[in-house]
C-alpha cells in the first residue's frame, strides 16, 4: 500500500472536528469498569478498529502511574495495545496487514523522569485540540483510545474477526461491539468465553 | 392384513376421538410454527424498512426511541432539533447526503411527514431499493402532497385529490389546518413499510401551515397565499437521515456529532439500533415460544390420556386380536403405531391450517395493523422441531402400549375382570 493511499484511508477516517461551537453545555461519558465498547467498519479492502475502554480495564488503575511497577504495567500495555495483529485474529486468507495502530489516554501521559507529574499532564491534556477527549477527565476516570487500520488484500474472504483482547487484558469482561460489514451494521456483545466477530 | 392397517382400521373404529385428539396436536403446531414466522417475519419487516442510511440524527434520548419514531412512525419524539444544526452536520466532510424529517402533524389517522426533495432521491427500502411512484410525482408547490400507497388505497384518493391535515397525531383532531389545504400530487407505489402510511409534504408545507400558530391553534389571520410569500424556511425539524461517502467514516461522523456543542444530538446507526431492540424484545420471544412449545407438550399429553383411558375398553379388541394370533409385543407395536400416525397426521394438519391462517389472515393483518406478514415456508429448524414432536409422540405412546402389553398378558384371549 502506497502512502497516498494511506493518507486517503487517514482521511476517510478522520471526519474531523468541524465545528466552530463554542461550548454550551457539558457532556459527560458513560464509564463502566469491565465493559469497553468496539466498533469495525469494513469497507472496500479496508479494516478499521477503534476500541475505547476504560484504563481499569487495559492496566489496573487510572491515574498517572506513580510507582515503578505502575509505569512498568502501563509500558507493557501500550507494547500490547500497539500489537493490532495480534489483538485481532483475522481470517489469514484475506492476507490483511496493519497499516498503523494509535494508542491515546491519559494513563500514558507522564514524564519519563519517573516523577509524578499529574498535574501537568492533566493541564497538557485540558488544552488538546482533540474534541473527543472532553470525557475523560471526569470524575477521575480515565479511558484508553485505541484504533487500528487494516488493509485486506482480498477482504471477501475476510468472514471473522478473533477478538483476542480478552486474553491479553483480563480485566475486560464485557465488548459492546459496532459492525459495519459486507452485510450491513450490526451489534454485537463479546465476553471471554465469546469472542468472535463474524462478518 | 399388516399390523399398519390393522391399526388405521381400529383407529377409524374410533374415530372422533382420534379426529379430535389430531386436532388439538394440529392447533399447537399451528400455534408454534405462527408464533416463530410471524416473530421472524416482524424483524424481517422491521430490517427491511431501512437501508442506504448510515446514521440517523435526532435529539438525544435513546437509540431505540430515535429509530423508532424517525423511521417506523411508533411514538413521538421529546424534541426537536434546530435547523441550523442540521444544516451544520449536512456540511460535515463525507456526508454525501441528508434527508430531513419533520413529524408531528397527521391525516386522518395516517402521519404527515414534512421533508425534502432529496427524500425521492436518497431514501432506500428492502435490498437498496428506491421510492417510485404509481401515479404522479414528487412534491414541488408549497401545497403538494405525495401519498403512501396504503394511504391512497384506504381512503381512496386520486391525483388532484384535496387534502387536509390535522393538527397533532390523532385519529381525530379538533385543530385543522383547514385554510391550507394539499393537493395530492403523487401516489407512491407499495413498499410493505411505514412509508405506505405516510402523507409526504415538503417541509415549506409544514412550515407555512403553522405560521401564526405561536399560541398552539390558529389565529387564521393568514391566508394560503399570504403564507406563500412568507419566509418558509423551517426553524426545527425532529430527525434526519444521513448518508456518507464511506462507511469507515461512520463511526468518526457519529462521534463528532453526538460531541456536537451546539445543541444536544444524538447519532445512531440504524442497523445496530435495530440489533439493540431484538435484544431488548428477545426475552418476550423466547416467553411466546416457551408458551407455545408447552401448548404442544399438552397436545401430546392430551393424546396419551386418550389412548390410556381407551385401553380398558378395548381390552376386548386386543383378546380378539390375540385370538387370531397376534402376539403380545404386535399389541405393543400396534399402539405405538397409533400414537405416532396420531402425531404424523396432527402435525401435517397443524402445518396445512398454519399456511391456510397465514394467507388468509395476511390481507387483515396488513390492513388493520399495516403487517405485512410473509409466509415463509418452513425452516430447517421448524423441521427439526416437527420430527421432535412426531418422535415424541411415537415415544409418549409407548406408555400405554407397554400398558397393553401387560394386558394382554395376562388376559390372554379372555377378558378376566
Amino acid at each position: 500500500m502506497s502512502y497516498r493511499n494511506r493518507l486517503w484511508v487517514g482521511m476517510m477516517v478522520l471526519a474531523a472536528s468541524q465545528f466552530a461551537h463554542a461550548e454550551e453545555f457539558e457532556q459527560h461519558g458513560a464509564h463502566v469498569h469491565g465493559a469497553a465498547t468496539m466498533k469495525l467498519a469494513l469497507e472496500e479492502g479496508n479494516l478499521v478498529v477503534e476500541l475505547e475502554s476504560p484504563a481499569m480495564n487495559l492496566v489496573g488503575f487510572e491515574h498517572a502511574p506513580a510507582t515503578e511497577a505502575e509505569r512498568q504495567q502501563v509500558e507493557k500495555a501500550a507494547v500490547l495495545l500497539n500489537k493490532g495483529e495480534e489483538l485481532f485474529g483475522l481470517t489469514p486468507a484475506a492476507g490483511c496487514k496493519l497499516l498503523s495502530a494509535e494508542v491515546d489516554g491519559d494513563v500514558f501521559e507522564y514524564d519519563e523522569d519517573g516523577g509524578k507529574h499529574e498535574e501537568a499532564a492533566h493541564d497538557e491534556h485540558e488544552h488538546g485540540d482533540d474534541e473527543d477527549d472532553h470525557d475523560h477527565h471526569e470524575h477521575g476516570h480515565s479511558d484508553i483510545d485505541a484504533s487500528y487500520i487494516f488493509e485486506c488484500g482480498d477482504a471477501g474472504k475476510l468472514t471473522a474477526v478473533d477478538v483476542l483482547l480478552f486474553k491479553y487484558f483480563p480485566g475486560l469482561k464485557d465488548l459492546d461491539v459496532q459492525v459495519i460489514g459486507p452485510k450491513g451494521q450490526t451489534a454485537i456483545e463479546l465476553s471471554p468465553e465469546k469472542h468472535q466477530i463474524n462478518l | 392384513m399388516s399390523i399398519y392397517s390393522l391399526t388405521l382400521r381400529s383407529l377409524l373404529n374410533r374415530k372422533t376421538t382420534a379426529l379430535l385428539t389430531i386436532f388439538s396436536i394440529a392447533v399447537s403446531v399451528m400455534l408454534l410454527l405462527g408464533v416463530d414466522n410471524i416473530r421472524r417475519e416482524a424483524k424481517a419487516g422491521f430490517a427491511n424498512t431501512i437501508s442506504g442510511a448510515d446514521l440517523i440524527v435526532g435529539a438525544r434520548s435513546g437509540s431505540v426511541q430515535l429509530l423508532l419514531y424517525s423511521v417506523f412512525r411508533i411514538g413521538n419524539a421529546t424534541n426537536n432539533i434546530s435547523w441550523h444544526s442540521y444544516q451544520e452536520v449536512a456540511g460535515m466532510k463525507r456526508v454525501k447526503w441528508t434527508i430531513p424529517l419533520s413529524l408531528g402533524d397527521s391525516h386522518r389517522g395516517f402521519r404527515v411527514l414534512g421533508t425534502n426533495t432529496d427524500y425521492f432521491e436518497h431514501f432506500r427500502y428492502g435490498a437498496k431499493r428506491e421510492l417510485a411512484f404509481s401515479d404522479g410525482g414528487r412534491f414541488e408547490d408549497v401545497y403538494d402532497a405525495v401519498l403512501g400507497a396504503e394511504v391512497a388505497e384506504k381512503l381512496g384518493y386520486k391525483l388532484g385529490q384535496s387534502v387536509v391535515i390535522s393538527h397533532g397525531a390523532g385519529e381525530v383532531s379538533f385543530a385543522n389546518h383547514d385554510d391550507k389545504p394539499f393537493k395530492v400530487v403523487g401516489i407512491l407505489k407499495k413498499t410493505g413499510t411505514p412509508v405506505d402510511r405516510t402523507v409526504h409534504v415538503s417541509l415549506e408545507g409544514i412550515e407555512a401551515i403553522h405560521l401564526g400558530w405561536d399560541s398552539g391553534a390558529p389565529s387564521g389571520s393568514i391566508s394560503a397565499e399570504q403564507a406563500r410569500h412568507a419566509d418558509l424556511q423551517p426553524k426545527l425539524i425532529t430527525a434526519f437521515l444521513v448518508g456518507l461517502d464511506s462507511k469507515l467514516a461512520t463511526f468518526t461522523l457519529q462521534r463528532a456529532i453526538n460531541n456536537y456543542r451546539g445543541e444536544p444530538l444524538l447519532a445512531i446507526l440504524p442497523g445496530v439500533a435495530l440489533q439493540e431492540l431484538w435484544s431488548m424484545m428477545g426475552v418476550a420471544e423466547v416467553a411466546l415460544l416457551a408458551v407455545s412449545a408447552f401448548v404442544v407438550a399438552t397436545g401430546l399429553i392430551g393424546m396419551l390420556t386418550v389412548i390410556w383411558s381407551g385401553l380398558n375398553e378395548r381390552r376386548r379388541e386386543m383378546a380378539i386380536l390375540r385370538s387370531v394370533g397376534a402376539k403380545p409385543r404386535h399389541i405393543f407395536v400396534l399402539l405405538m403405531i397409533e400414537a405416532g400416525l396420531m402425531a404424523v397426521c396432527g402435525v401435517l394438519v397443524g402445518v396445512a391450517m398454519l399456511f391456510l391462517t397465514l394467507f388468509a389472515a395476511q390481507p387483515a393483518l396488513e390492513s388493520y395493523f399495516g403487517l405485512f406478514i410473509g409466509v415463509d415456508p418452513l425452516t430447517v429448524d421448524n423441521l427439526a422441531v416437527l420430527g421432535g414432536i412426531i418422535l415424541a409422540g411415537v415415544l409418549i405412546g409407548a406408555a400405554p402400549a407397554y400398558r397393553a402389553y401387560r394386558y394382554s398378558l395376562a388376559d390372554g384371549m379372555t377378558i378376566r375382570t
